[in-house]
């Protein structure tokens, strides 16, 4: 064996552990918000146009809308503290495109709903999610479920949307103050979906009709549009980002890094439900109840075809809740947790739903069973 | 005279292999539709393979089984195997694993569960697995069902369990069915 087809043979040998990734050796940060942290939303246009609306935290903008919205904060209007939001907005993206990708995806538009490439389908776990160049990203039906504690930054070089009722979902310690989605395109949120997370779009929000967001739509610079929208903004850690001087200069500012959620507004969640009571109603649509019936009344159901493997998860308020366009008279799996605005409690036993009808295992007393039996023949 | 012997032999088999063929395609159509897929690198030690009652001498083969074209559990090809539900639980895992198995053959012999219904309280089930130890039931109760869904047999979420199905009642030459269905549940008293 020659040098040449030695050094092959040692590369290919080395070869695994040249390529083993280090993803996760340097592990997302959460930037402190500075004065954009008690915004849920922040922009220079604001459109509003029908009653409805309620913002929990602050409103900030230069142009404000036809209709006011309910706002439970304050609003700034192009006031120094507006202005001061709008510089720590942009320090603030500046931090979190300075952090490594963790996972990039393939060239293209992903639809994390559906992407297999980062990991189980519709699950994330903290890290830094890069789409391709040029790659916008959505949330298809099935939503995606961002599971454990620590810092989620998605980074799209493209358009951010999300379909109609579609949902993101917390679980495992998640929390809205740890989640960042930094789109270079156009955000679009679909009608009645729920989403989580700071938002920082100077190319511009657009809020889909009684859409549930927790965290922060930040589009200083750009145009922010709501429609009979909730959007709360939870009280998340200290965020000193500008407080020292309010230059807006990176080098005189701290910046936090919590490793835990910051706290919550609502409390936590601990009830575990049981499935009580499962029906098919349909080859395509089952439904199902469940207990116990003290503590909350908002819930998210998720289910899938295997136990274990949730595909598809959905938010419920109330106590039942009918599944529809499901495959034909295939019984699926489900679970019910708990929750909040924060966070997903612990899910309860998994459950088999849309089971079969009983199986017809008898023949009929055969009348060919003389003819049989003459010609001697055997089933 | 000949002739007419030989044509009337030849219309009777002709029959015959048109009844046998009817027969053969009206067991094709119910095949089952809706299977769990197997899956590469998939865990399968823990699956099912042979079902046991000493009490009732059984010993038999276990086939997997889906859900037919209209929304019935699918039932094993073989008379003396048992049927598998596997879009449900694992026998051994949380939930309630299901099997069901013939009350008689298509000849009117009968079939591997035509004794189901002298299962008594306290009786033993073994589940044989690929490659896991086995796993022991003990009998529970006995429920006859109309023919129809059925929730709780597939359905329960505590504790771990094995529920046995055949037919039973009267015979519904219209519905090609019997009248009832016999439902044995057992619960996990050994293995996993």
């Amino acid at each position: 064996m020659n040098i040449s087809k030695l050094s092959v043979v040692v590369v290919l040998l080395l070869s695994p552990f040249l390529f083993i990734s280090v993803p996760f050796a340097n592990a997302a940060t959460s930037p402190g918000l500075g004065k954009a942290n008690t915004f849920s939303i922040l922009s220079s246009t604001y459109t509003n146009t029908v009653g409805g609306t309620t913002i929990n935290g602050d409103l900030g903008y230069t142009t404000g809308p036809a209709t006011p919205p309910t706002v439970n904060g304050t609003t700034h209007i192009a006031n120094s503290t507006y202005n001061q939001a709008g510089l720590d907005q942009a320090a603030v993206l500046a931090i979190l495109n300075s952090q490594p990708c963790t996972h990039t995806f393939p060239n293209g538009p992903i639809d994390l709903a559906t992407d297999t490439t980062h990991g189980a389908i519709g699950v994330y776990t903290p890290g830094v999610y890069c789409t391709g160049a040029a790659s916008a990203a959505s949330i298809g039906a099935g939503g995606i479920t961002l599971n454990g504690g620590g810092t989620y930054i998605f980074r799209i070089d493209g358009a951010l949307t999300t379909v109609a009722n579609s949902q993101v979902a917390l679980a495992g310690g998640a929390s809205s103050c740890d989640i960042f989605w930094t789109p270079t395109g156009a955000t679009t949120l679909g009608a009645n979906s729920t989403f989580f997370g700071t938002n920082i779009d100077a190319a511009g929000i657009t809020i889909g009709s009684t859409v549930t967001w927790v965290g922060r739509a930040l589009a200083f610079g750009g145009t922010v549009s709501t429609d009979t929208d909730t959007i709360t903004t939870q009280a998340c850690a200290a965020t000193p980002i500008s407080s020292s001087s309010g230059s807006g200069s990176n080098s005189s500012r701290s910046f936090s890094a919590p490793s835990m959620p910051g706290p919550c507004i609502s409390d936590p969640v601990t009830n575990t439900p049981l499935i009580i009571s499962a029906n098919r109603l349909s080859p395509t649509s089952v439904t199902l109840s469940w207990g116990p019936y003290t503590g909350t009344d908002t819930f998210n159901v998720r289910y899938g075809f295997t136990n274990g493997e949730w595909l598809y998860n959905t938010n419920v308020t109330g106590f039942s809740t009918t599944l529809n366009d499901l495959p034909g008279n295939r019984p699926i799996w489900v679970q019910v947790a708990s929750r909040n605005n924060c966070a997903i409690g612990t899910y309860g036993e998994p459950r088999l739903v849309g089971s079969p009808r009983l199986p017809n295992t008898g023949f009929a007393p055969n009348i060919m069973d003389m003819t049989w039996l003459l010609l001697g023949y055997h089933y | 005279m000949r002739k007419k012997i030989v044509l009337v032999f030849l219309l009777f088999f002709l029959t015959l292999s048109g009844i046998i063929a009817y027969d053969k395609l009206s067991i094709q159509s119910l095949a089952s539709t809706i299977a769990a897929p197997s899956v590469i690198g998939q865990d399968t030690s823990g699956d099912p393979v042979r079902l046991k009652i000493p009490i009732l001498q059984i010993d038999a083969a276990v086939e997997r089984v889906g859900v037919l074209l209209d929304g019935q559990m699918d039932v094993p090809k073989k008379s003396d195997n048992v049927g598998w539900f596997d879009l449900g639980s694992v026998p051994g895992s949380s939930g309630s694993a299901v099997m069901a198995g013939h009350f008689d053959g298509k000849n009117g012999s009968p079939a591997v569960f035509a004794k189901l219904d002298e299962l008594k309280v306290g009786d033993k089930v073994i589940v044989e697995r690929t490659t896991a130890s086995p796993l022991v039931f003990i009998v529970k109760g006995t429920r006859v069902y109309d023919p129809g869904f059925a929730d709780e047999v597939f359905g329960q979420s505590d504790g771990s369990h094995l529920n046995l199905i055949t037919c039973d009642g009267t015979w519904d030459g219209m519905k090609k069915s019997y009248s009832k269905r016999l439902v044995v549940f057992t619960d996990l008293v050994q293995g996993e």
